[in-house]
């Protein structure tokens, strides 16, 4: 093939979905993982004339993961660049979360990015090559109603990520992660229906508009290529329309069913 | 194939040497209009050849002293009158205090001349370039890691560049209505004619070069080129959600603790 190969997560929509797009722009090869099927964006990118294969797996399984990343390898060839896209939100007020609900969010946020992340390094680290984007939140730092253990899962990336960056920037791997502000994908799709809901997310933007997934697949574009990144490693790049710039719309006051992450 | 800033007119301030000359060099190649300034005019003159011969066009270029505010004004008005707009702004201007002195041996002049220069200056040239910016503009500030993280005896370089990161948060807010956006760069240490002046006040250039080098988990000192490619993606429409935001390259320094 010859294609450098990219690794996308989460990629059968949304985020994922444009990240592969866009790296198949740049000319990678696309390897698309999503627990459900990624037929979809695979025979659109096929029909646009780029290398891609689908890969369904759990980013919860470690062994999922693992036989996964071996597959891409064995047959696309080396994982150069990772975006770990494959997240989930799912509001719930604080004091109705339990271990369950806390699991569900945890377990792929983190424990998810932990696994494909740190399979992928390795085979990377022994070839002394490779960049890797993590999705995280702009809730890694600021709280969203019903979103404790959401912010909890993408602080804990971002932690991730820095640590990834401090012991794989020696080895030859950047590692930076993304924070976007609120992206219109299917995730929020039926939460961002009610116009009141909208509006309050777009009046918190300076921007004016919400996000959209190009907004994030240009910054994991930019952070993924290796010459006009290459001295950016540890990062946290907030990608939000400007809403981290005041304290006002940071989301104290919205209602748990009008908030995205 | 299209430049990722083709047609944009990018004023860029503190561009006779170091990050803002890549900047020129880098947005031109690009496609941009580069308009090179620096109160040195020989330094203009460098970069604008150097301009140039990286792209066949001869670019702008004007003497500007971040210290004179008269000349701010008329040359941010020149240049809009000229070339009919300012699609992108990157400031690159700033000194340091090569003798490191610490904050009590600082003098009234140095700390006013530090802020004059690196904090003030650029203020005065983003008030001056935004009623020429239309909507998808585009302000680059060239903070710092020390807008983060501070080291020994170089106290008014880290204030002005905390207040330039915060100054540019404040006006990304206040520009967002025009469509302008305003984010800040944060280098770590980068091979510079700045940073070659802190080498060569050392009594022994190559530990201090290891030293910063040893600093970033890349270990190694970044290039003016590496940033220039920040200012690239900030000042492009690929970043068009962007706003507010500080980007650190680094090569990994702040992820580090102590």
């Amino acid at each position: 093939m010859g294609n450098a190969v990219a690794l996308v997560t989460g990629a059968r929509q949304g985020m994922g979905a444009e990240i592969a797009r866009r790296l198949a722009r740049e000319g990678y090869a696309i390897a698309a993982l999503d627990v459900r099927s990624c037929d979809e964006i695979t025979a659109e990118l096929e029909a646009a004339g780029s290398s891609v294969a689908a890969y369904e797996a759990d980013v919860r399984s470690w062994d999922a993961v693992g036989a996964a990343v071996e597959a891409v390898e064995a047959g696309q060839g080396p994982i150069e660049a990772l975006a770990s896209v494959a997240g989930v939100w799912d509001p719930v007020p604080f004091l109705e979360l339990t271990p369950q609900t806390w699991h569900r969010i945890l377990d792929v946020n983190l424990e998810g990015s932990f696994n494909v992340c740190r399979l992928v390094a390795e085979r990377m680290a022994a070839r002394r090559r490779g960049a890797i984007v993590c999705i995280a939140s702009n809730a890694a730092s600021l709280a969203w109603q019903g979103g404790a253990h959401y912010s909890a899962s993408k602080a804990g990336l971002v932690g991730l990520v820095k640590g990834m960056a401090l012991e794989l920037g020696p080895l030859g791997i950047r590692v930076n992660a993304i924070c976007p502000g609120t992206v219109r994908t299917p995730a929020n799709e039926l939460e961002l229906q009610d116009p009141a809901a909208e509006r309050l997310q777009v009046d918190a933007c300076p921007i004016g508009r919400l996000g959209v997934p190009s907004d994030i697949a240009e910054a994991a574009a930019f952070l993924l290529d290796s010459e006009r990144a290459a001295w950016i490693t540890g990062e946290d790049l907030l990608v939000d329309g400007g809403f981290g710039t005041h304290g006002e719309g940071a989301g104290f006051g919205v209602d748990s069913s009008s908030v995205v992450g | 194939m299209a430049g990722r800033v083709d047609g944009k007119v990018a004023l860029v301030t503190g561009a006779g040497t170091g990050i803002g000359r890549a900047v020129c060099v880098r947005l031109a190649e690009e496609g941009a209009e580069a308009i090179v300034t620096s109160r040195t005019a020989e330094h203009v003159e460098e970069t604008a050849a150097q301009v140039e011969a990286a792209c066949g066009r001869r670019p702008g270029a004007r003497v500007l002293d971040m210290e004179d505010r008269e000349q701010i004004d008329r040359v941010v008005a020149e240049v809009a009158e000229r070339h009919g707009r300012i699609d992108v702004l990157s400031n690159n201007a700033g000194i340091d205090l090569v003798h490191m002195p610490a904050a009590w041996e600082v003098t009234d002049e140095e700390w006013e001349r530090v802020f004059r220069i690196n904090m003030t200056g650029i203020f005065q040239v983003c008030r001056a370039a935004i009623p020429h910016m239309p909507e998808g503009g585009s302000i680059v500030n060239m903070a710092s890691i020390n807008s983060f993280i501070a080291w020994e005896n170089d106290a008014p370089y880290t204030a002005t560049k905390g207040a330039l990161m915060q100054f540019t948060r404040a006006l990304a807010l206040d520009v967002a209505s025009k469509g302008i956006r305003a984010n800040c760069v944060n280098p770590g240490v980068i091979d510079t004619p700045l940073t070659d002046l802190f080498l060569d006040g050392a009594d022994d250039r190559e530990a201090l070069r290891d030293l910063y080098a040893a600093a970033a988990p890349l270990n190694r000192i970044g290039t003016p080129r590496e940033i220039a490619n920040c200012v690239l993606f900030l000042a492009s429409d690929e970043a068009s959600f962007v706003t507010g935001t500080s980007l650190v390259a680094d090569g990994g320094t702040i992820t580090r603790v102590g």
